[in-house]
């Protein structure tokens, strides 16, 4: 039993007690007081009686001793004593259990739940109970996906390294090719410099540390950029991407409110990614449309698609789908398109297309 | 010339090694997933494989098993460096020995030769040697054990780890020699390589009449293989 059991204990019983002995000094006198009125009226008669006059000379003596209600106060501070118990006991125990629970999460264990252990019992104790338990539950759920994250990381920056390593034995091996070594050994570095800019982008995003610089993005131009880019990049693998704009409007010029880098970069990663995972000679085509007050901007491929139930994961940082070979890249650019599109209040979907390919739909809303 | 097959995801790092291994007058084939990797040990024979652990799809550790079904090639993993449970979990499945990722492609090749010098017959030691202790027979020459008259199948490393203990049958073999000769590297740090080879070498022979194990540990010392 803590200390608050006993704190508990201490004043429930005196405050019982108290009111147990009061009630009974208050009965004893209530008692008293009419047994004076009986001698009173006895004393009156008898006078009535013998018609004597009236002894004022003598004062009232009661004719045995003050009457106290012992019994009943015995009786009352026992059942106060059982009561305190009780109640203390009711009192302290959920505050005990958090207790622990507090100082076991402070430990690291975030398994703890409290709220089952409580029973049937529904009050504020209860109530903070559960929010540990959520809290808990919310604590461990981000630890998890830290860990997960950094174990991930440690694992893409060793992809680099381990390249990096046979590049210098390479290099090591035969001096006559020294050239295309450091070429190879520079390019790793390069990556991984990527990679870790990338992360921090990331983790930048996903902590909510950005804060939005809004200002009116013309859409129409930053998508002409990115395609502008794309196509050149697709060149080399003949790719061709077609580009359509269905505005049931008259105005031809899609803008909103947003940061016009960010925005930049989440389309341009998507498109990127599309084109990444498309096979030579295939077409990739983006269309965008306006529906009720949303900006909705496809891209589809007509690469290998994502397996059904990945559909979902492939915005998560360092997923690489089980279709594909695919090393380059680090497997963040959906990740990152997919904070920067949420931060501007849009979504961001992936869906298969029946024929073939990947098809990504940002909606974006006007403002 | 030796044949060794790399199976690793990380196409450009495999060019590479392959690059390195070849000019170690090795004859290297890649597999890029271990689907293809398990495949290609059915069709051909290989003298060793290099497999790495993290795969998509088909992992480094189903890929073993895979293997080991039908094949008894000794197998090298690529394992990440500090994944404890990855090397034993292979281990136990009957990988050889593990290189960590990232490691000096030189490592790699000093491992690859270690355990093929082990694997090849010596041309010198006579065909019908026999190494007989209790129930426990060994023919070197072909790298075949029998217990009991029954013939057991055992990884190369095995063998390797075998063959030693029964040389030195009923002394004590420190586990650093074990490592070393069988092996042909030292012992690390925190190393249960050769617990786990014996343990599953363990697993594979019977029990002596008096319900022991034939191979005993000695507490800090080293394994011993008893004579009776």
């Amino acid at each position: 039993m803590g200390r608050l059991y006993w704190k508990f204990f201490i004043f429930f019983f005196l405050a019982q007690l108290t009111s147990v002995i009061g009630v009974g000094i208050a009965v004893s006198i209530v008692h008293e007081r009419e047994e004076l009125q009986r001698e009173h009226e006895v004393q009156m008669q008898a006078q009535n009686k013998s018609l004597s006059p009236p002894v004022l000379s003598k004062p009232y003596k009661p004719r045995h001793k003050r009457w106290f209600p012992l019994m009943p106060i015995l009786v009352g501070a026992i059942a106060s004593f059982i009561f305190a118990a009780i109640l203390a006991w009711y009192f302290s125990k959920p505050i005990k259990r958090l207790r622990q629970a507090f100082a076991s999460a402070a430990n690291g264990n975030l398994d703890v739940r409290i709220g089952e252990s409580m029973g049937t019992r529904r009050d504020e104790l209860v109530d903070l109970g559960n929010a540990f338990d959520v809290m808990a539950v919310r604590l461990g759920a981000l630890l998890q996906s830290q860990t997960r994250l950094l174990h991930q990381v440690s694992h893409e920056l060793r992809s680099p390294l381990a390249r990096l390593q046979i590049a210098v034995g390479l290099a090591r091996q035969q001096p006559d090719k020294l050239e295309s070594s450091l070429t190879r050994i520079e390019r790793e570095s390069v990556r991984m410099d990527d990679l870790v800019g990338e992360l921090l982008a990331l983790s930048r995003l996903e902590s909510g540390v950005i804060k939005l610089d809004k200002e009116r993005v013309n859409l129409n131009e930053l998508l002409t950029t990115v395609i502008e880019d794309a196509r050149f990049e697709g060149e080399a693998r003949k790719i061709t991407i077609d580009y359509k704009m269905q505005l049931e409007t008259s105005d031809t010029s899609l803008s909103l409110l947003g940061q016009q880098d960010l925005l930049h970069r989440a389309i341009d990663n998507v498109v990127r990614n599309a084109l990444k995972y498309s096979p030579s000679q295939s077409h990739v085509s983006i269309k965008t449309s306006v529906e009720d007050s949303l900006i909705k901007i496809e891209v589809n491929d007509q690469g290998a698609g994502v397996a059904e139930d990945e559909l979902d994961i492939i915005f998560q940082a360092f997923f690489r789908g089980s279709n594909t070979n695919q090393t380059d890249g680090h497997g963040v650019g959906l990740a990152i398109a997919k904070q920067i599109i949420e931060a501007h209040g849009g979504t961001i979907t992936a869906s298969n297309i029946a024929t073939g390919g990947l098809s990504v739909v940002i909606k974006l809303p006007v403002s | 010339m030796q044949t060794v097959l790399l199976i690793d995801d990380d196409i450009e790092l495999v060019e590479m090694l392959k690059e390195y291994i070849e000019q170690e007058n090795f004859s290297v084939q890649v597999a890029h997933d271990g689907m293809a990797g398990a495949q290609m040990l059915l069709e051909q024979s290989f003298d060793i494989v290099v497999l790495d652990v993290m795969m998509p799809r088909l992992n480094g550790i189903e890929t073993l098993k895979a293997i080991r079904q039908h094949s008894n090639v000794p197998v090298i993993m690529l394992t990440a460096k500090g994944d404890n449970t990855d090397r034993i979990v292979g281990l136990e499945l009957g990988a050889d020995d593990y290189v960590p990722k990232p490691s000096s492609p030189r490592e790699l090749v000093a491992r690859i030769r270690a355990i093929l010098r082990r694997v090849q017959p010596l041309e010198t030691i006579n065909v019908s040697t026999k190494i007989t202790v209790g129930a426990l027979c060994i023919w070197p020459a072909q790298r075949l054990v029998e217990w009991d008259s029954q013939s057991v199948i055992l990884t190369s490393t095995e063998y390797s780890l075998l063959e030693i203990l029964a040389k030195n049958a009923g002394q004590i073999v420190s586990k650093q020699d074990l490592s070393q000769q069988a092996l042909g590297r030292p012992l690390a740090r925190f190393d249960r390589s050769i617990d786990v080879h014996l343990s599953s070498i363990r697993h594979k022979l019977g029990l002596l009449p008096d319900g022991r194990h034939c191979i005993q540990t000695v507490f800090r010392s080293g394994y011993q293989l008893l004579k009776s």
